[in-house]
């Protein structure tokens, strides 16, 4: 039973990433992918001696979840009504 | 006072020598030219004196400028002394530096056995009508034959020259290399010479067979002008194999093309020729199998696919989990998923016609137990998300702003490495190579470090107040 329950999930999962992916394929490819820093990293290496590049970056992306979760936080007390 | 100092031409006329000579005499202790002081000083008196001349006033000569010059030379060059000693004023800030940045520095090599001193006298260009440069050099060379004769050919610009035969006894040895205007970069070799007999000629044509390049000697006498000299077609290679460059025709034709750079010589005077090292590759024209047998006689636990098919190749009979027989020259389909310690057997057996069916009931129940149980186990209900997975919506445009962006920052975000301050420079006769010790410096690094850090979090902390307007 589960077992034919689990196929038969697995069909319309499937059937929603085929249609999904075509609709994606509708959009343009991203311009924005052709950075290559692999020949400077001794030289980035030494720039995040002096300025921790990579220390920013996890304090960013951190920082973008938090803000996330409170938009999110704020979205679900007002259609509670929590606040206004 | 200006008024009155223009209105009286006399004292006018002397304040322009006195400028004249102040410059005359500033350039010529600058050695900026040689001649420029005396073009500028004669040149100069006979502009003013002229027009002294033109105004009338003709008491006014260059002799009268030469005594004002006498007068005043004296304070013009104590001033310029002066003037010389404020860089080494400097000096007193190195005592407010740290004493490892004024250290000096260690790290310095000496390159080459030859020229360690030399010196060089370039006559002054104008002399020449022709625009020839004459480059002289007193050096003192010692040869490693003891025979103390040199062929001297000239590298400049990538083309050799010939500067003849020079014979001396390992004593100071002085020749004239002449190059033409233009020549930009003079590189000369000594190629000191093995002789075995001391016939030659000193035609500047070849000496003597016998002759053989032991030793080079570099010096670099810098960039100086161009040459378009290419006399030779002789290659001369260095001591990786690589060509340098091609000798004038005149230079001995034994030069051979390989290392001359302690070039060994055989106790019978010949010399050994080096020729590149190259190494034959080794092949393996055996692959060794990896071979197994089994024998068939015996009863062994069989593991894996390949053991298992090679027994029943070699004539064995094998017996599954499941009490399955399996003959010789049969194979079995994905071992690794259900086949596991499987037993071999001496031969095939023959199974009673009751024991058939009663593994038939067995198996059949079996397979009814498994149906059943697979009905209701909730292990089988497995889904495979991979299909959305697939669908890279973070790789098309509109949706990649932030992740391209995120990952255009990441770019710079590299684990962070000892910086170290290293000088590194090699020149034809010294070398340095040195690393200046940081760790005086280790806190304030830190400490900028820190700056940096809690700016950025400064930045992100304004800028969230405007996200959510609290």
């Amino acid at each position: 039973m589960f077992y034919i329950l689990g196929q038969l999930i697995q069909k319309i999962i499937d059937i929603i990433g085929v249609a999904l992916t075509t609709i994606t394929n509708i959009f343009p490819d991203s311009p924005f992918n052709y950075i290559d820093a692999s020949g400077f990293s001794d030289i980035l290496s030494k720039i995040n001696y002096f300025v921790l590049i990579y220390t920013f970056v996890a304090i960013g992306e951190t920082w973008l979840i938090a803000i996330t979760f409170y938009y999110l936080g704020s979205i679900f007390a007002r259609w509670i009504k929590a606040i206004e | 006072m200006i008024l009155l100092i223009a209105r009286n031409r006399k004292i006018l006329s002397i304040i322009l020598c006195i400028l004249i000579i102040f410059s005359s005499v500033l350039i010529n202790t600058l050695q900026v030219n040689a001649y420029a002081p005396a073009m500028i000083y004669y040149g100069g008196a006979a502009v003013v004196a002229g027009a002294l001349a033109a105004m009338g006033y003709s008491n006014l000569t260059p002799t009268d400028c030469d005594n004002v010059y006498n007068a005043l030379s004296t304070g013009v060059k104590d001033f310029i002394d002066g003037l010389k000693a404020i860089p080494a004023g400097l000096g007193f800030a190195k005592m407010f530096l740290p004493s490892n940045l004024m250290s000096e520095i260690q790290d310095l090599t000496i390159n080459g056995e030859l020229p360690i001193q030399t010196s060089f006298n370039i006559d002054e260009f104008y002399k020449n009508p022709e625009h020839y440069h004459y480059f002289t050099d007193s050096i003192s060379l010692v040869s490693a034959d003891l025979q103390s004769d040199y062929y001297i050919i000239v590298l400049s610009n990538n083309t050799w020259h010939d500067a003849g035969l020079v014979q001396t006894n390992n004593i100071n040895m002085y020749f004239t290399y002449r190059t033409w205007a233009g020549a930009k970069y003079l590189d000369l070799h000594i190629i000191d010479g093995y002789y075995t007999n001391t016939q030659y000629t000193q035609s500047g044509n070849i000496i003597d067979e016998s002759m053989k390049p032991i030793t080079k000697h570099t010096i670099n006498t810098g960039s100086i002008y161009d040459t378009n000299i290419n006399l030779s077609s002789i290659p001369i290679y260095d001591e990786n194999g690589t060509l340098i460059g091609y000798p004038p025709g005149s230079a001995p034709t034994y030069i051979y093309n390989n290392y001359y750079s302690n070039y060994p010589v055989n106790s019978d005077g010949s010399t050994t020729i080096m020729l590149p090292a190259t190494s034959n590759p080794i092949t393996n024209t055996t692959i060794p199998l990896d071979t197994e047998t089994i024998p068939i006689n015996t009863q062994t636990v069989l593991d894996g696919q390949i053991a298992v098919d090679t027994y029943l190749d070699n004539g064995g009979a094998i017996v599954l989990e499941d009490g399955t027989v399996i003959g010789e020259g049969n194979t079995v389909n994905d071992w690794t998923t259900t086949n596991q310690n499987v037993k071999t057997a001496t031969e095939a057996t023959e199974i009673g016609l009751i024991e058939t069916l009663i593994t038939t009931i067995i198996s059949t129940l079996t397979g009814i137990k498994t149906l059943v149980s697979d009905f209701v186990n909730v292990r089988t209900f497995d889904l495979d998300f991979t299909p959305l997975k697939n669908i890279q919506l973070h790789t098309k445009f509109p949706f990649c702003i932030p992740f391209d962006f995120i990952g255009m920052i990441s770019e710079f975000a590299v684990s962070p490495s000892d910086y170290a301050f290293t000088i590194d420079l090699e020149t034809s006769y010294f070398e340095i190579h040195h690393t200046v010790d940081l760790q005086p410096y280790y806190i304030a690094i830190q400490f900028f470090r820190l700056i940096v850090t809690a700016t950025f979090i400064f930045i992100l902390i304004s800028k969230t107040r405007d996200l959510i307007k609290w």
